[in-house]
């Protein structure tokens, strides 16, 4: 509230289908986790007051989408002003993982972000509390994918027992912020230009 | 064990059983004679026909009769009344909630509605004779089918699939449904219904006046065929088909017996097809959607105890194997479609009310006659209809248009801080001014609002309105076509615009009359929270809408709101304008058609769709076609016709007489005067 205005964060949760964007959704905001949840059509989304790092309030947006690839086609208008995309994959399920990489050049294909390459993305392998027999993506390999898209953060959570869900929203929220005001401020200093970015944070420029 | 528990609790007990207060829970399930043994029109013919290698496949699994013997296969709804019965549960309890409704209806509707008395005298005496033949005509059902299946299968549907304790029976609606919801408490439930049920009883009634009248059979059991459609049948419809009869009128009305008597062996021969792809070790590479119609079984209805893993000691649930078999025969009867998620939302609801088989085929009908290319793998058939429906609310709800397509979102960024462009937003008092940009944008770029709408129609409101509000809109989408699902959709988008103008209603006015100019107080108010609350609205409002005559009485019914006016015809001309607006535009709509993976042969046209459908389901959607071809020669504005004769022409919904912007403009004048003036009178 100190700052000048309510911050609306938009964040939009992507990846395949089943892999448990609708539960981290429902973790995170209700803090709740059930088994019952249906198989979401199109898009649902949740709000939820944040504080960052005790300093900034704001209201974070989250979206959740349908999982398979078809529904794509329906995302468009809503990934356009979004502030940071979070990329789910299953730890027990390698096919999400490998589709991590179209979910992300989908997204920045319709979401007409200004700087590709400084938008913030977080990737989180979901469902870290299944038994280790089950788990097929190993932590390395999500830390090297998520190198390769540009140092993005990569947390591993279970929406079932709540391991690291507020410890990535956190992060979500924090970069959400910060894309925000970026491009807030590029917003103000140029009405009509929002080339005119001003980097200030850690996620530099290029993704190699 | 089954049959004696069920007869016993047949003549059994009082709600003293019970393992709690039963203060509501009488009406959670049909009473017996909905028990649907509707055999009448021989729900499994074909597959009694059909060969055995079907029967082997659909009778396998653990529990061998439930879902698909023709007795209970038939309905779940059925089965929620057969797993009413006895056997679940050791027996007493939920037979004895069901003697105690039949009671309860009995007086209470003989003292309210006493014009009925008489015809409901008859109506339950008849009801408590049927109870007892009702079980016989499952055994002779099952008799007669048992050529097919071991003879030592139980003549009453097994139900120890559900495994609910009789103190969680009074947590399920007559569907298997928890009643409790994310947006509905149990004691809102349970309050509502304690009406409502009357209000069905007393529907019923009439509607079994109505069958005798024309001399059809009107017992659950017998009702096969309905009455000529006309005026008084779809207002009975919209009344609400009786729950028990509700498969069958689904499947008479639309003509699903025309479709099935052409492919009889069909399904059979899907179901051997599945056999052998099930034995490929690659099955999931050859057949991805396998993959994907398994991880939405469990996630269709987990809140169904017919659906329920849990409450199935051995194994899985016989409505999971159905659904599976029928979303798999379905992906390789179809590649076009293959599976998409929705359709596991029709397909489960379907298999509450009718057998499998004929879940398959309704399925066929809705993916092809009611939601032509909805479910196809570029989803451009919801594009369609979702441009179609942002029409409608232009036309008909120009206010809540206004919070859907704020002007400044085409002037550019829609990016946070806007204040400075809200003063072009709220001109509309002034007239269509949306309209008369003839801009057609949001038919390309689809506002973010249509992600919500879009799974409206795709799942036909299966998890979005409660069940028995659904179930309502099912009764008429089948009876009146798809375009009832716009209305609905009108309906709801005009409650939400209600709730969402409650309390901006002075904002709302400033900017009217200072036309946008002012912004003071503005800041709660961004364009982005506009549009978040209208989303959550749109989102959640559906699902708080307990009473079907919340949305049925107070809207639907009513002539003087103008959406009502639309009918078939217009929603097909509609579909029609949007196929054409959005074809021209597709390439620049749509130039980095997504990357990833397969699936190309793929045509956007709606009407190519059906076309494609067609081997299989044409002749049966006769209906379908007329429209089109009324369509066709309803050449109103013929350049809709014509790719590139007209830029961005508006669209001209039918009552506009000659110029339609001229039209539009003064109607929307009206309008406005029509509203203050009830505001006034409020």
């Amino acid at each position: 509230m100190s700052s000048r205005k309510k911050n609306i964060l938009k964040v939009i949760i992507l990846g395949d289908s089943g892999v448990g964007k609708t539960s981290l959704m429902h973790r995170y905001v209700n803090d709740k986790y059930s088994q019952q949840y249906k198989a979401t059509i199109g898009a649902d989304f949740l709000t939820k007051e944040v504080n960052i790092d005790n300093d900034k309030v704001a209201t974070m947006q989250v979206w959740d989408t349908a999982g398979q690839e078809r529904f794509q086609s329906l995302g468009v208008a809503f990934y356009r002003g979004a502030d940071c995309c979070v990329l789910v994959y299953d730890v027990t399920n390698t096919k999400s993982f490998q589709n991590i990489k179209s979910w992300r050049d989908e997204f920045l294909v319709h979401a007409n972000v200004s700087t590709p390459e400084t938008f913030p993305f977080v990737l989180l392998g979901n469902k870290i509390d299944a038994d280790d027999s089950k788990k097929v993506v190993s932590n390395k390999a999500a830390q090297e994918l998520a190198a390769s898209l540009g140092n993005i953060p990569v947390f591993f959570t279970s929406a079932k027992t709540a391991i690291n869900v507020d410890t990535a929203f956190q992060e979500i929220a924090r970069s959400a912020l910060q894309q925000n005001q970026n491009d807030a401020d590029a917003f103000e200093d140029d009405f009509n230009d929002a080339i005119n970015i001003q980097l200030d944070n850690d996620t530099n420029s290029c993704s190699c | 064990m089954q049959g004696n528990s069920g007869r016993t609790s047949y003549t059994g007990g009082s709600h003293m059983q019970l393992g709690k207060p039963p203060t509501f829970v009488p009406q959670s399930l049909p009473r017996s004679p909905s028990v649907p043994s509707l055999q009448g029109d021989r729900p499994f013919n074909s597959l009694n026909r059909s060969d055995p290698m079907l029967n082997r496949k659909v009778f396998s699994g653990e529990t061998p009769v439930p879902r698909l013997d023709p007795g209970s296969a038939h309905s779940p709804m059925g089965s929620a009344a057969v797993q009413a019965s006895p056997s679940t549960i050791g027996g007493n309890s939920n037979l004895s909630v069901i003697d105690l409704y039949g009671d309860e209806t009995d007086s209470q509707m003989a003292s309210e509605e006493s014009e009925d008395t008489n015809h409901l005298d008859t109506l339950m005496s008849k009801s408590s004779l049927m109870d007892q033949p009702h079980r016989d005509d499952y055994n002779v059902t099952s008799q007669e089918t048992s050529m097919q299946t071991d003879s030592q299968l139980p003549q009453i549907p097994k139900s120890p699939r559900v495994n609910i304790s009789s103190k969680d029976a009074e947590h399920f609606d007559r569907y298997g449904f928890k009643k409790q919801t994310s947006c509905i408490s149990e004691a809102q439930y349970d309050g509502w219904w304690s009406e409502y049920y009357q209000y069905c009883e007393r529907r019923k009634s009439k509607w079994v006046v109505l069958m005798e009248k024309h001399g059809l059979p009107s017992s659950d059991d017998q009702v096969t065929r309905f009455p000529p459609k006309n005026e008084k049948l779809k207002r009975y419809v919209r009344k609400g088909v009786p729950a028990e009869w509700r498969g069958n009128a689904w499947w008479y009305f639309a003509n699903g017996q025309e479709l099935l008597d052409e492919n009889l062996d069909q399904y059979g021969q899907l179901l051997q097809k599945i056999a052998l792809i099930e034995k490929l070790p690659d099955k999931e590479d050859k057949y991805p959607d396998l993959e994907i119609i398994e991880r939405d079984l469990n996630r269709t209805f987990p809140d169904n105890i017919h659906f329920q893993r849990e409450s199935f000691q051995d194994g899985e649930p016989e409505m999971i194997k159905s659904l599976r078999r029928v979303l798999v025969a379905f992906s390789l009867y179809n590649p076009k479609i293959g599976y998409c998620q929705s359709m596991n939302f029709l397909a489960g609801l379907l298999l509450l009310f009718l057998d499998e088989e004929k879940s398959f085929w309704m399925l066929v009908l809705l993916t092809s006659k009611y939601l032509p290319g909805v479910h196809n793998v570029n989803l451009e058939g919801v594009n369609i209809d979702q441009g179609v429906l942002m029409l409608c609310v232009q036309e008909y709800l120009p206010e809540l248009w206004d919070y859907i397509v704020p002007k400044e979102k085409h002037s550019g960024s829609s990016k946070g801080n806007l204040n400075k462009l809200m003063n072009t937003s709220f001109s509309s008092s002034s007239g269509h001014s949306h309209q008369s940009q003839g801009k057609n944008d949001f038919l390309l770029k689809l506002p973010p609002v249509t992600l919500c709408t879009a799974s409206w129609f795709m799942s036909c409101f299966v998890g979005v309105l409660p069940i028995e509000v659904t179930l309502r809109v099912w009764d008429c989408l089948f009876y009146e076509g798809s375009h009832f699902l716009f209305k609905v959709s009108l309906g709801i988008l005009k409650l939400s615009e209600e709730e969402l103008l409650k309390g901006k209603h002075h904002n709302s006015l400033t900017h009217y009359s200072l036309n946008g100019s002012q912004n003071k107080h503005k800041n709660n108010n961004s364009p982005e929270e506009s549009e978040m609350e209208l989303f959550q609205i749109v989102q959640t409002f559906p699902k708080k809408l307990l009473n079907p005559n919340d949305i049925f009485e107070k809207i639907i019914f009513k002539k003087r709101i103008t959406f009502n006016n639309l009918d078939q015809d217009e929603i097909d001309r509609c579909r029609k304008y949007v196929t054409t607006q959005r074809q021209k535009h597709k390439p620049m709509s749509d130039p980095h058609k997504s990357s990833s993976h397969s699936n190309v042969n793929d045509n956007d046209d709606v009407s190519e769709d059906s076309d494609n459908s067609k081997p299989h389901s044409s002749d049966s959607s006769s209906h379908r076609n007329v429209h089109k071809s009324k369509t066709f020669n309803h050449t109103h504005r013929s350049e809709e016709h014509l790719p590139g004769a007209t830029q961005d022409t508006p669209y001209g919904f039918k009552r506009s007489m000659t110029s339609v912007n001229w039209n539009s403009g003064l109607k929307e004048k009206v309008r406005q005067i029509r509203k203050k003036k009830d505001k006034f009178m409020d």
